[in-house]
């Protein structure tokens, strides 16, 4: 895990009116990529299409990094909002490189360095004045001693894609300026080196969260999806619309989230493994059709990238407001499981245990991510798919049946009736959203539904076998300690960073992180919160939705550690949290 | 893993079995009330699905909610009874994961016009290919007689322009909302196979149904079917409905547009009908330019440096 002067945060910032500062963000994260560097960033974007301001951070180091950075290294400005909002958040030491030609500096007392960059003169002697953001580029490659080399590749493969030759031309032209004109004006020795590895290091891949889910997707074997276009989920939908047609899949973008969650329902009926991504607001559509798959015992699979809500909330920021809605919206008790993926790379693997889970029990799983891990491109393993076990619902066998009439909801100890598939002769039924006889038929009496009650509860209950065997959690720290953390998602990486630090001062912290809420790893969970004085739960929604399940569940008190503002936890305040809870124990 | 299948035409479903109507009568005894309309509807499927030789197991009816709602249950065949106004979306989900079927969704009045006629216009200009029957009786009868988007303007308790009323109780002044017209909103939105029958017409039912379960793409068929619980419209259907002329052209959408738009007469039959690409067949042709050039070690292969 890096330390102070082990990595290196860098922030970009300007309005989005001007364009280019994602771009520069991603193409320096590239380059620290392909360098060799482990890189983890994270930005926020307006909720407008032009006009806003728009920040992009990256985080490089050689070690894996599960936080985005507290304090910044280096900051670059495009203008003076980006300088107002973020020069106190420069280390001592740190350097400001800004657009000398749109700003004027004066921070007396502060010691950080400064350095101006006349981007849009040095851009419009190009004759290409929006070619500012890349001699900004050239600059920072000048200023960490980086590769000229990979700078290139990195700018040609982010921009490269159906661009004219002319205009990839001018780009690099630009970048070569910014490179030369710190050559010139700071002379040789650069201020700052990327802490570039020595040796060759195991290989990477850059990726973001929701591309790892849609990954996963594909691995799982999912053929068919259905989805409407919503801030930050869409390019889940995107990617599939892409590969599918390689694969003989098919992706519908529906006419609304209520449509997109119908065609998914309708699509696993048939026997596929199907699928629909979504956003809180569109969680909020889809509950009714959710409720019914859970009467209708038909697997489903919801993805929600979570934003700020309540309503349309903030569409580009980050929350966990939606636990609640996943675990319990529905009319009456309508049993579904409820998968939450810690990281990116958790992005790839969680999807194909969501998908057993939902085939193997006939029950709808919603699998939780966020906006910052889902929109953040990060460096990881390679996915390894051999990793990857896809297990078959239980489909019912004529054969074996021996000309018995067949019963699509008919009980079991563990809740699962066996599913025909349509094109099965004799297996014909209605799946049905009345409560029903075990053939599918409505009826109402008082007996049979308290039965199918808890038939349909019951996967729940068996269902934990199965995240327990495959240990669906993950646990850090030290067990013997009386500190225990607990959360869910990706505020695990901030989590991760305050246990490990923290033990370098002698603060020992347990941290366990389910990956399914719904149901919870009950033995598991028993056995850490044994000895436990201080339980914390960290999660980033208002209410401590997590906490309170906790608390009606095991009847002890949580403290609720909760960040609710829209940007992920800064590793420094959960610090803090967990400093308290040790101040408390003495 | 399972890639799904993609051949989009009916024919190798039909002529597959040799069954009586009646042996696609499920074991479900209809909840429906003496006399309604729907049981002409539910005979006429029966007789279309013996007509054209479908295995009941290759069969599949989505549906929404209302009285209509109940239809799949009736049918010796798979059935997806879903939630209110959703039939499209589910039917739509069931035959693009598996074109080998046949597939059909049921709606009424309220079903797919008021809370599901968002899902309508997208059915049709998809051409997604499966028929959509809507059985519509002006009211809404399975929530004991409240105004529907089809229900006449002055439709009260105590009267109504035509039919004999006997609920009407969301509409106590009289309903003062304009009724839709489903056959010029199906043509509006390029359905690609419109037509209207009525549910006392049974012979001339089963045809337009069958035109309907054998038609490439989106077959859109409204059938007037009367309740008689809540608002009893047989004589009025009886005497205002009138077969489309004998020199109807069911190619010309303008000609359609008029007749679906005359007040003197309510016409049955083949409004318009068109050949256009199915969705499954739009479907397949984005698969063939994609190409089948996949692996999964190329795709993570993609994220290297």
């Amino acid at each position: 895990m890096p330390h102070v002067g082990q990595d290196l945060v860098l922030r970009v910032g300007g309005d989005s009116a001007a364009g280019g500062i994602v771009a520069t963000g991603e193409i320096f994260a590239y380059m620290a990529a392909w360098a060799g560097l482990e890189v983890y960033t994270t930005r926020t974007i307006p909720a407008e299409i032009k006009g806003g301001h728009v920040m992009y951070q990256m985080r490089a180091a050689l070690e894996p990094l599960t936080a985005q950075g507290d304090e910044l290294d280096v900051l670059l400005a495009y203008d003076e909002e980006t300088f107002e909002r973020y020069y106190k958040m420069l280390k001592p030491e740190g350097l400001l490189v800004f657009n000398s030609n749109d700003l004027q500096v004066e921070t007396t007392g502060h010691r950080h360095r400064r350095i101006g960059v006349p981007m849009h003169d040095i851009a419009k002697s190009l004759n290409f004045a929006r070619g500012y953001n890349m001699v900004a580029v050239g600059a920072l490659v000048k200023l960490f001693d980086m590769d000229m080399d990979i700078a290139i590749q990195s700018v040609t493969k982010r921009l490269g894609h159906g661009r004219a030759a002319e205009s990839l031309a001018v780009n690099l032209d630009a970048l070569q300026k910014g490179f030369e004109y710190i050559e010139q004006a700071v002379g040789k020795e650069p201020p700052f080196h990327l802490p570039l590895p020595k040796e060759k290091r195991a290989e990477r891949i850059i990726v973001s969260g929701n591309q790892a889910l849609a990954m996963g997707v594909i691995a799982s074997g999912c053929r068919f999806m259905a989805g409407y276009p919503i801030t930050p989920a869409s390019e889940i939908m995107e990617f599939l619309a892409a590969e599918f047609p390689h694969i003989g899949g098919t992706m519908i973008q529906a006419e609304d989230e209520i449509a997109a969650c119908g065609m998914a329902v309708g699509g696993s009926f048939t026997g596929q493994r199907a699928m629909t991504a979504t956003s809180g607001p569109g969680l909020a559509l889809m509950i009714e059709m959710i409720s019914h798959a859970s009467m209708t015992e038909t697997p489903l699979l919801v993805v929600d990238v979570q934003r700020v809500g309540p309503s349309t909330g903030m569409p580009t920021k980050v929350s966990q407001g939606d636990l609640r809605l996943a675990c319990y919206g529905g009319n009456d008790d309508s049993p579904r499981f409820v998968v939450a993926a810690t990281s990116v790379e958790d992005c790839f693997y969680i999807v194909p245990h969501a998908f057993n889970l939902t085939e193997l029990y006939q029950a709808p799983v919603i699998v939780l991510s966020d906006q910052d891990m889902a929109v953040r491109v990060q460096t990881v393993a390679p996915f390894d798919v051999s990793k990857v076990k896809n297990e078959s619902r239980l489909v019912w066998d004529p054969k074996a049946a021996n000309g018995a009439g067949y019963e699509r909801y008919v009980d079991t100890p563990n809740g699962v009736s066996a599913m025909s598939i349509p094109g099965q002769a004799g297996g014909q039924y209605t799946a049905e959203g009345l409560e029903h006889f075990p053939s599918g038929a409505p009826a109402f009496s008082a007996e049979l539904h308290a039965k199918n009650m808890r038939k349909r509860a019951r996967k729940l209950e068996a269902a934990v076998e199965y995240v327990e065997k495959n240990e669906l959690w993950e646990e850090f720290g030290d067990p013997s300690s009386t500190i225990g953390i607990l959360g869910w998602g990706s505020v695990i990486g901030p989590v991760r960073e305050a246990v490990i630090d923290l033990a370098t001062e002698g603060i020992k912290v347990h941290a366990l992180f389910p990956k399914v809420i719904q149901p919870l790893p009950e033995h598991k969970l028993a056995e850490f919160l044994k000895g436990k004085q201080e339980r914390l739960v960290t999660e980033m929604n208002f209410s401590g939705q997590f906490a309170e399940m906790l608390q009606a569940k095991y009847l002890i008190p949580f403290t609720h550690v909760n960040s609710y503002s829209g940007v992920p936890f800064l590793t420094s305040e959960i610090m803090a949290a967990i400093r308290e809870a040790h101040a408390r124990l003495k | 893993m399972t890639s799904i299948p993609l051949t989009s035409t009916v024919a190798p479903l039909l002529n597959q079995v040799k069954l009586k109507p009646n042996d696609y009568k499920s074991e479900v005894k209809p909840i429906w009330c003496p006399g309604c309309g729907d049981f002409g509807v539910l005979a006429a499927f029966y007789r279309a699905l013996s007509d054209l030789g479908v295995s009941p197991e290759k069969a599949v009816i989505a549906s929404g909610i209302g009285c209509s709602g109940r239809f799949p249950a009736f049918v010796e065949s798979y059935g997806f009874h879903g939630v209110h106004g959703r039939a499209l979306p589910l039917a739509t989900g069931i035959k693009m994961a598996n074109p080998d079927l046949m597939v059909a969704a049921i709606g009424g009045d309220g079903d797919a016009f008021s809370i599901g006629a968002g899902h309508l216009p997208h059915a049709a200009r998809r051409n997604i290919d499966l028929t959509y029957i809507v059985m519509d009786n002006e009211i809404y009868g399975l929530t004991k007689g409240q105004a529907s988007p089809t229900s006449p303007v002055g439709l009260s308790p105590k009267g109504a322009p035509y039919g004999e009323i006997k609920a009407a109780k969301s509409t106590p002044y009289g309903n003062s909302d304009a009724p839709i017209n489903p056959i010029v909103m199906a043509l509006a939105y390029g359905a690609t196979y419109i037509a209207r029958g009525f549910s006392s017409k049974p012979r001339e039912m089963v045809e337009l149904i069958k035109r309907g379960l054998t038609h490439k793409g989106f077959a859109f068929i409204q059938i007037y079917s009367p309740c008689v619980t809540f608002f009893d419209t047989y004589d009025h259907f009886k005497e205002k409905t009138a077969p489309l002329p004998a020199d109807h052209n069911s190619r010309d959408k303008i000609a359609a547009f008029k007749m679906a738009l005359d007040e003197e007469h309510l016409y049955l039959g083949e409004f318009y009908t068109e050949d256009r690409p199915s969705m499954a067949e739009n479907a397949r042709a984005i698969r063939e330019r994609a190409g089948s050039n996949f692996s999964m070690d190329s795709l993570i292969e993609r994220y290297k440096g």
